[in-house]
């Protein structure tokens, strides 16, 4: 009996032994192991899958870590931090633009790979805010490391005894991937828990039809394609600044091309296209109705026969179709308490 | 001692009846390569040099599709089929999947669709990655997925335009096929390379133009039809 029961324990020892390792990342400069508690992301099952990359998985302290940052002036050398220009209660963006340009709001990024009004980002969310931090804020690292605090949270949570922008961004990515847009009333009504009323379904069936063909660039349920289109702005780019992709690539076909904005919250913005010249969506319609430029570039999509002159919507179809893009309002987006500045 | 005969015993018993079958059937590996062309050129992205059977000059900016249902037969008889809905973004450039461990067949002829199948042309069917969620077809306009997206700009009398070739709904889904003999072999990596020409679906059986059919086709049944049976020769199964 003893025996077998001595049998039985090796077993188990080398079961025990041989299962694969599912905790933590490994350390990249230290000896110590960090405990950290893994967080499930869960976007709405009707968003597409979340992409993570595998050396950022989310953690528990790493998305709070990325939070104090997120809310920290210690990342710029002026005063200003991620949320100087991504306010919350704005839907993570401000009234106002920077360097003539509206802010894009930081919603629901994790899905996306193209980044700036010009595209000239591209890559992981890790990507974007290494950007952010090395060449946006220019980010003095020295001063991050000369933090006691963050000397001992990057420690804690990154395993590391000398902070480097690596770090930063990556704590940043996983607050910024948590930035998650999913309780509209539009979700609501897509997952059948509420109703839209007349004028906000009559809006749908244009966004969704021919009629006004929002959809194929304000995508359903991201409301973004994730590209850069000519939607015939300018006929002339006068401004470098409205020549957007082509101040990245300097080819022609893509002068006037601009990211497609996430139309989460877009009810709650001040400014609208690269340049915020617009300021109602009201506005914005209109110029779909009967300002589009054709020009050569102009997005295929935008060329439909019997809409060379805009959409031809009426007074009643266009409020139809703002009462629509209400709905894409997020209330508990903006008010969130575990996105807010932890201070 | 009773006890640990009796645990090899079970082991040895277990073992036995878990370990594979040692008699396996010819396997092998399969490779299907994917090229886009526009002639017998290697089609290039953004540049109006094309020109379609009705005299128009044209450009390429977008070409994302569905390639589904890929059949094998021989003798009129199903011998394999391929259960991948590959989406295919032909900017990215070359497109390839594999299928390990298939059994080794002779075939002569092959069909595939340009599309979704009925079952899966539901929405929310596929797996929702961005770029299925990016094909879905309005529900109100009938659902699903767009089987294809072929977007570019094509020359008016000096003045250029943009023209936008989507296809979708069930009625739309493209079946094509082709004689075409050929054998897996066991323990190489069988390829089968497949050509789409990007005229064909302007050219054959219908001879279409921009100026005088129309450069949108989504949600026009009948110049969704026409692209649509134009796509039963736009691939070409390459040896």
């Amino acid at each position: 009996m003893r025996k077998t029961a001595w049998v039985i324990c090796a077993l188990i020892a080398l079961i025990v032994a041989c299962r694969k390792e599912t905790g933590n990342p490994p350390a990249n400069n230290s000896t110590d192991i960090p405990v950290l508690t893994p967080f499930i992301i869960r976007p709405p099952a009707h968003f597409p899958k979340l992409p993570i990359p595998e050396d950022n998985q989310p953690y528990v302290e790493k998305i709070q870590l990325g939070r104090i940052l997120y809310y920290d002036p210690i990342l710029s050398n002026d005063g200003r931090s991620c949320a100087t220009c991504h306010v919350q209660s704005k839907g993570f963006t401000i009234d106002g633009m920077i360097n003539d340009m509206p802010v894009l709001p930081h919603v629901n990024l994790a899905w996306n790979t193209n980044f700036m009004w010009d595209g000239s980002q591209r890559g992981t969310l890790e990507d974007l805010m290494l950007f952010e931090v090395k060449d946006f804020f220019g980010t003095d690292i020295a001063k991050v490391n000369a933090s006691a605090k963050y000397r001992e949270l990057f420690k804690k949570y990154f395993a590391v005894d000398n902070i480097t922008y690596k770090e930063v961004s990556y704590a940043l990515a996983q607050f910024v991937r948590t930035l998650i847009s999913r309780d509209t009333k539009y979700d609501a009504y897509l997952q059948g828990y509420t109703s839209l009323s007349y004028d906000e379904l009559q809006g749908r069936n244009i966004f969704f039809s021919e009629k006004g063909d929002c959809y194929h660039c304000h995508v359903n349920p991201v409301l973004t394609d994730n590209l850069l289109h000519n939607i015939g702005l300018d006929s002339l780019y006068t401004k470098e600044m409205d020549k957007g992709l082509y101040n990245v690539t300097h080819d022609n076909k893509d002068l006037g091309k601009f990211r497609t904005p996430n139309l989460r919250n877009v009810g709650l913005r001040k400014r609208y296209m690269h340049d915020g010249r617009f300021q109602t969506l009201e506005e914005v319609i209109e110029f779909y109705n009967s300002g589009v430029r054709k020009v050569t570039n102009l997005d295929p999509i935008m060329t439909k026969a019997g809409k060379e002159n805009g959409l031809q919507l009426s007074e009643l179809e266009k409020h139809q179709l703002v009462a629509f893009l209400q709905t894409f309002t997020d209330a508990t987006f903006t008010s969130d308490t575990s996105l807010s500045n932890p201070e | 001692m009773k006890y640990l005969l009796l645990i090899g015993v079970c082991t040895l018993f277990t073992l036995s009846a878990c370990r594979k079958e040692l008699v396996l059937p010819p396997v092998t590996t399969l490779r299907i390569d994917l090229q886009h062309k526009v002639g017998s050129a290697h089609l290039a992205f953004d540049s109006l040099m094309y020109e379609n059977k009705a005299g128009e000059s044209y450009s390429v900016t977008k070409l994302n599709y569905f390639l589904s249902g890929i059949c094998f037969y021989k003798n009129s008889q199903l011998v394999f089929t391929v259960d991948t809905i590959a989406y295919i973004d032909a900017r990215t450039g070359g497109y390839s999947f594999r299928i390990a461990d298939i059994p080794a067949f002779t075939y002569d002829s092959v069909s595939y669709f340009i599309g979704v199948p009925p079952p899966y042309n539901v929405h929310g069917k596929l797996a929702s990655t961005y770029e299925n969620v990016a094909m879905e077809w309005p529900d109100m306009m009938g659902g699903g997925y767009h089987f294809l997206k072929l977007e570019g700009h094509w020359k008016d009398t000096g003045s250029i335009s943009g023209y936008a070739i989507h296809l979708g709904t069930n009625a739309c889904l493209v079946k094509g096929g082709h004689k075409i003999s050929g054998h897996t072999r066991q323990g190489v990596e069988n390829v089968i390379g497949l050509s789409m020409d990007i005229n064909k679906w302007l050219e054959v059986p219908y001879t279409y133009s921009f100026k005088s059919d129309g450069v949108y086709t989504m949600g026009d049944a009948i110049l969704m039809q026409r692209i649509s049976e134009n796509g039963r020769d736009v691939i070409k199964v390459l040896q």
